[in-house]
Order: structure tokens, then sequence, then C-alpha cells
């Protein structure tokens, strides 16, 4: 019972594999990682690691005392799909922001949102970010959840659990950047607001000097002055973990794991 | 920066229990403790009031009792000679004298004359 109010499950989910994490529930004491197990998955995309699931999180929680135990589920950013909504100018309820959101959804990626489960943090001033998880997968993750006897509290991207952990560290002009496998979410902020968020790869042997040309770049295709910093946390590339060796590289500040 | 509010999980009592900062549910608990600190104190304090109620209560009833039924004195006790001596005084005086000695003098012969008439004493006879 003690062990349950002080401590919780993190499992992450990404394409290609599930890891386990014990996350402390207060202080800020990095999760420490149990199990990871490969995700035999059949199809590409959502749909296949929705199929491949049940049985991974049944090989994973083998031989951990997890029944009953609070689980946060995070998953990769590949698998769900997070974009901006500016919210309608006379919008008055919820339902208006729901609305602006499953129209710029379908304006972004072409479907109906039906098949998708969205959650933003709405906000009637200012545009906001929006996340939507194929049904399939929140219900593939529900059901094995309660298989195992693990109690979800929550359901977030991996950009956002990253996002939440380090919002109080951040400064307002800074960039941040989340890594995760090859991927690498940039945060544009300007003014202590986030203004976009970014998806680059990251290629092999990854430097100040190719941080500073995409940071650079997405400016400009933003249009918001290139950043003096940026924030970066996750699993930074060796090279880019060091501080900037030359001043006209955009100065990094390491934030620490991710989420 | 402020957090974003993005969860796909469905709510429920358990994730918001979750999220509540424990010194938050510290802080409710102490407070619901004070709560119920406060009526067991009360109830205490009611009952108290009330067993003082009662006893005051039969105290004041006690005391009316006392005060409606006062100590009845014995009435002065008149002698048993000094009541006959009254009554006896009384009977003579209310005896019609003029009237009987009218009606004995009208019917004695002229030869008898009316010397005195003396009442009996009642006792005596």
């Amino acid at each position: 019972m003690l062990k349950n109010f002080t401590q919780s499950l993190r499992i992450e989910v990404t394409p290609q594999a599930m890891r386990l994490l014990r996350a402390r529930r207060w202080g800020s004491a990095a999760p420490e990682m149990l199990a990871e197990q490969a995700l035999a998955s059949g199809g590409a995309g959502p749909a296949g690691v929705a199929e491949a699931l049940p049985a991974a999180l049944a090989a994973l929680l083998a031989g951990q005392s997890a029944g009953g135990m609070a689980a946060s589920f995070v998953l990769s950013d590949e698998l769900v799909r997070l974009w901006q909504v500016t919210p309608p100018v006379q919008a008055a309820r919820l339902a208006d922001l729901e609305g602006a959101a499953a129209l710029r959804f379908h304006t972004l990626y072409g479907e109906t949102p039906a098949a998708w489960h969205i959650s933003a943090d709405w906000n009637v001033a200012a545009t906001f970010m929006a996340a939507a998880i194929p049904r399939l997968l929140k219900a593939a993750i529900e059901n094995a959840a309660v298989q195992h006897g693990l109690v979800v509290i929550a359901i977030v991207p991996h950009f956002v659990a990253a996002w939440n952990r380090h919002a109080g560290a951040l400064k307002n002009d800074a960039w941040f950047g989340v890594a995760q496998g090859n991927v690498l979410a940039l945060a544009a902020c300007e003014d202590g607001k986030l203004r976009a968020v970014r998806h680059v790869a990251i290629p092999h042997g990854a430097d100040h000097y190719w941080l500073t040309q995409a940071a650079q770049r997405e400016a400009l295709l933003l249009g918001l002055p290139p950043p003096a910093l940026i924030q970066l946390s996750g699993e930074v590339p060796p090279a880019l973990a060091k501080p900037a060796s030359s001043d006209k590289h955009i100065a990094t500040a390491a934030l620490g794991v991710a989420a | 920066m402020r957090p974003m509010q993005i969860d796909f999980a469905t709510a429920g009592w358990r994730s918001t229990l979750y999220r509540i900062h424990p010194a938050v549910l510290a802080a409710g608990a102490l407070g619901v403790a004070l709560l119920l600190a406060g009526a067991a104190l009360g109830v205490q304090a009611a009952k108290q009031q009330a067993v003082r109620e009662q006893g005051l209560r039969a105290q004041e009833r006690k005391q009316a009792a006392a005060v409606r039924a006062p100590e009845r004195k014995p009435e002065t006790v008149i002698p048993e000679a000094q009541a006959v001596a009254v009554n006896s005084a009384i009977l003579q005086l209310n005896l019609p004298w003029r009237d009987l000695q009218d009606a004995v003098a009208a019917a004695n012969s002229p030869a008898v004359a009316l010397l005195a008439l003396d009442p009996i004493r009642a006792s005596k006879r």
C-alpha cells in the first residue's frame, strides 16, 4: 500500500520496444529502469503496436509485482499526432474548441478524427496544443492494463511528458528539445509561450553545428528569431551533451533525463 | 513555462488522487481531522450542557415545590375548657329570655311568683 502511495510505474511505448520504469511520485529523482521488451510489431504504425502491445506488456510485467500499481503510459511521438489549434474568435464553449481542433486535424492529416481520441490543452484565448491517439491503441493500452491489474493514471505523448516535467525549469526565450531515439522534438518558444513543435531527425554524429543549422532553419520557417539557448533533455547525442565550443553555435543546456 | 494539460487516459478517481500533491492531501486529511475533532467536541459540550440543564431543571423543580407549599403552621389550639365556656356563653345569650319569662309568668297561678330563671349547665345535665 505504501509502495503504491510513494511510487508509480511508467511504461514507455515506442514502435520498437516497451520499457518499464519505476518513478517516484514526488521529488526530482529520475525514473529507474526495471525491464525492457522488444515489440514484435506485425504491421507498421499505431495499429501494429496496438496488436503487439498486450503480449509485450505481459512479457514486460512477468516477474514484477505490479498488481494494483498506478501506471502512466508514455507514447513516443511517432504513435501520436501533435498539432496546434488557433481557437475561433468567438469561441464560447468547449464544443467550439473541440470543433476547431477536429477541423484542424482534418486539414492537416486529410482524414476525419473519428478513429482518434483527441486531448488538448484547451485555451480559448491563445493558440493551444492538441494531441490525438488512435482509439485502437488507447483501447489496447487500457484493456492490457486492466488485465494486469494496473491502474492507468495517464497516457501522454513523450514530448508532453518531457515538457511537463521540465516546464518549471524552462527559460522564457529558450527553445526546448527532447531527443528520443533518432528524433529531436524541438519546441520553439517565444515570450514564454510555446509557438510550435517540430520533429527533426538526428543524423549520425550530430553536433552543435547541425543543431544550430536545424534551429535556424526552423526559426526561418516559423518566422521567429533564432534562439539564444536550447535546453535539451532525453537521449541527447554525446556530441551535443557538451557545451558548445564555438561562439557561432547556439548554446545548449542539459535538463537531464526526459520526463 | 506552463505545463500542458494533455492526457488521453480516461479520468478516474485514482488518477485524480494521483495528480494531487501529497501536501494537499495531507492538508485535506488535517482539515477533515479538525472537522471531526470539532464535531466530537461539540457533541461532548452539548451532552454536558444537557446534563447541567437537567440538573438545573431538577433543582428548579425542587425549589418551586418548596416555594408553592410553605410549611403549614398549626393553628392556635383552643383548650377544651375555654371552648366549652364560650359555647355555653353563646347558648345563654342566644336564649330568648324575655319571651320565656313572659310565658312562664302567664302560665302561673297568682299564688305562685316567679323569682328567677336560671340556665342549667349542659355539662352538669
